[in-house]
């Protein structure tokens, strides 16, 4: 579980050794009782060895299976980080942001190549 | 055999307008309701920005002690789901079972009912209106000034929406300050506002049942944006303040722990039996008059079973379209200032041009609920998504269309027995078709080009479940003759000598706009009624 909280971690951009993010998301997942199928568990796993996948597949997830579990967790994560001070900034903008549009354009992009490489992963890999 | 002058069920919004006037005349009032109440309301010194900011225990006060609101077995129409917020639908689903396919109603047993969690958007209905619902204009226009003379109604005296949401039939407060980038929308709106009139759209301040100037012992609005979690100083209207106010000077009684279920009427004298929900003991209360006000679902259920009759009631409930739009000249703005999450503007669409047949859209500006909640119905990986919200948000706008309702023959409601708790369920169907859904479409269609020609973005059109407007009415509808299942114009139940509804249930037709600065008028009608009868 301190694994996959620090993969989650690491992926949304919070500190890897945050020790009460870390434990907050474990006693999180617990409350909730968010279960994985076999095959969520089996694609964590491989997922845990090879992290640079996730945006991947979690951007094909996004398009194909939205309330897939390991996404619920993933957002169980977010919410954590949205709730500590320390990572505040990633929500609200202390000053204006430069060349706005642009970058809303480019990340929305980057975000469906995302997907649409996730969703050829997935294929490769036989997770669909 | 004790007899109580006037009882009262519920202590919503209605329940607690009818008691403060029928306590007025020095008789005895009894408010009886399930009345679950926040055990652990929460105590904030700070605002929304400093919290985030400073606050290491945060994720307890908008997640949840047990997470609650990342949790996935909420209502689907339950909006705004806060865990300060969730005492105001427990017991729903144990006490007041609802089965169907297509109608998702949300139901209080809280003290103060729904009124807990109501945006406080108070708007008058029109003479046209009035007319449709079954109420006498005259009446109505002098009971909405009694009306926000007790609740408190901030608005703006003199703009386009002014004639929808006020008609200056009431005396106001100034209007809350307006959000930033609300502003600049109502900007645009001002620069193309030909256009906007020759399609019959108005747009101005909301009115809210919010103070922004001190108010018997209520405070004014302090900018904290902490609206949807708390109620510092009263600010916003809550129905059990009034609750409070009128047991504090002794003016009424209140028991809560009391399901009513049925009444029937004995020597001149109302019986109300109800059902304790933790003892399930059964008692029997005995009124001189009774007035029903547990809202128009829950009222229905009462006179069903009190008349053992097996007829379909109708029912009418607003549809509700809403629309997450993207305003771009807020595209990655500083988002930490001063701000309200209320609603900002109010936009009107009056079909007709004749004030008879108006779809509003409420307007809000998006931050104190957090990302996640927008993030989670995103199509993008959550880590790109984060920060493509972190540009987003301080240009999110969200538009709740509510359209006119009529009577549909297909929508009904019917008890039916069953093994519940009170032995039985509501059974409900309701459905959108042919001209309404037909004219749904088309105000959508409306809305989006004048989202547009704002320079605004629609990312989605989500056209609700039946239910989520949370506006509901119709059930016992007011009529000129004595029939069953009917209320007379001054809210007298038909085939009874001593029972009144002072809830939603008589409105035979819903405005498109917030309905119940005009259910509290009617309830406050109601028990002047009661009174004179007396
Ligand atoms: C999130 C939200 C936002 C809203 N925003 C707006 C808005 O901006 N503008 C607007 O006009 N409207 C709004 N509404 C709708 C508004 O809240 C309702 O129209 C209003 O509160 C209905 O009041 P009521 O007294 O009829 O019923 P309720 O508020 O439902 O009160 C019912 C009362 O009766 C009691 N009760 C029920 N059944 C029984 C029983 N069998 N025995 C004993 N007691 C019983 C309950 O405990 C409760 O006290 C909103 C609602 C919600 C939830």
């Amino acid at each position: 579980m301190q694994r996959e909280a620090k993969l989650f971690a690491q992926y949304l951009g919070a500190k890897v050794d945050d020790k009460v993010l870390l434990t907050k998301y474990t006693d999180a997942i617990e409350i909730m009782k968010f279960s994985l199928s076999k095959k969520e568990e089996n694609i964590l796993l491989y997922l845990l060895k090879m992290p640079f996948l996730l945006p991947y597949i979690d951007g094909a997830w996004a398009f194909l299976k939205p309330k897939n579990g390991i996404r619920k967790r993933i957002l169980v994560m977010n919410a954590l980080i949205e709730t500590q001070p320390q990572y505040v900034h990633f929500f609200l903008n202390q000053e204006n942001i430069p060349f706005p549009i642009i970058k809303l354009i480019v990340r929305g992009l980057v975000a469906v190549l995302k997907g649409m490489i996730g969703i050829l992963l997935m294929i490769l890999l036989g997770w669909k | 055999m004790e007899i109580i002058d006037y009882i009262v069920v519920g202590s919503g919004c209605t329940g607690a307008m009818t008691a403060e006037t029928l306590a007025e005349s020095g008789k005895r009032v009894l408010v009886l309701d399930v009345g679950i109440e926040n055990e652990s309301p929460s105590e904030v010194n700070t605002d929304f920005i400093s919290k985030r900011f400073n606050d290491k225990q945060q994720a307890d006060f908008f997640l949840g002690k047990e997470l609650e609101v990342l949790s996935e077995t909420t209502h689907p129409n339950m909006p705004q789901q806060m865990a300060q917020r969730k005492f105001m639908t427990e017991l729903t689903g144990r006490l007041l079972p609802v089965s169907s396919e297509n109608f998702f109603p949300v139901e209080s047993l809280a003290l103060g009912g729904l009124g807990n969690g109501w945006g406080l958007g108070s708007c008058v209905f029109s003479a046209n209106e009035l007319k449709k619902v079954g109420v006498s204009t005259a009446l109505m226009n002098e009971s909405y000034k009694v009306i926000a003379s007790r609740i408190g109604i901030s608005g703006e005296k003199n703009d386009d929406a002014s004639i929808f949401c006020h008609n200056n039939l009431i005396d106001l407060q100034p209007s809350i300050k307006i959000n930033p980038a609300a502003a600049s929308l109502y900007h645009q709106y001002r620069k193309k506002e030909t256009y906007f009139k020759q399609n019959k759209l108005y747009i101005g301040r909301p009115a809210l049942a919010f103070l922004t100037e001190i108010k018997d012992h209520r405070q004014a609005y302090s900018y904290k944006d902490l609206d949807f979690y708390t109620n510092e100083g009263d600010s916003a209207y809550r129905p059990a303040i009034t609750i409070q106010n009128l047991l504090k000077k002794a003016k009424i009684e209140y028991q809560k722990g009391w399901l009513a279920l049925r009444f029937w009427e004995e020597n001149n004298c109302s019986v109300l039996e109800c059902l304790h929900i933790e003892t399930n003991e059964k008692k029997l209360f005995y009124a001189t008059k009774l007035i029903l006000s547990a809202s128009t679902l829950s009222t229905a259920r009462i006179v069903m079973r009190s008349f053992q009759k097996k007829d379909k009631l109708p029912i009418l409930c607003n549809a509700y379209t809403y629309m997450p739009m993207v305003y771009w000249p807020f595209v990655g703005k500083r988002n930490i200032d001063q701000f309200c999450g209320l609603v900002q503007l109010a936009m009107f669409y009056d079909k007709n041009a004749d004030h008879s047949e108006v779809a509003m859209a409420s307007i809000y500006n998006y931050r104190s609920m957090l990302n996640f909640r927008i993030l989670k119905q995103m199509p993008l990986n959550y880590a790109d998504g984060m920060k493509f919200l972190q540009l987003l948000i301080p240009a999110l706008f969200i538009a709740g269309i509510f359209h006119p309702a009529d009577y549909q023959k297909q929508n009904f409601i019917q008890l039916q027995k069953s093994n519940s708790l009170t032995g039985d369920t509501l059974f409900t169907n309701y459905t959108f078709e042919a001209d309404e859904a037909n004219q749904i479409i088309e105000t959508e269609k409306l809305y989006t080009k004048a989202f547009y020609k704002l320079n605004c973005l629609i990312l989605s059109k989500i056209r609700t479940n039946a239910g989520a407007s949370i506006h509901y009415s119709g059930t016992l509808p007011f009529g000129e003759n004595e029939q069953l299942f009917h209320l007379s114009p001054v809210g007298k139940l038909y085939g009874t000598n001593n029972i009144f509804v002072a809830d939603g249930s008589g409105f035979k037709f819903l405005p498109g706009k917030g309905l119940t600065l005009s259910l509290m008028a009617n309830a406050h009608l109601v028990a002047l009624n009661v009174l004179k009868n007396a």
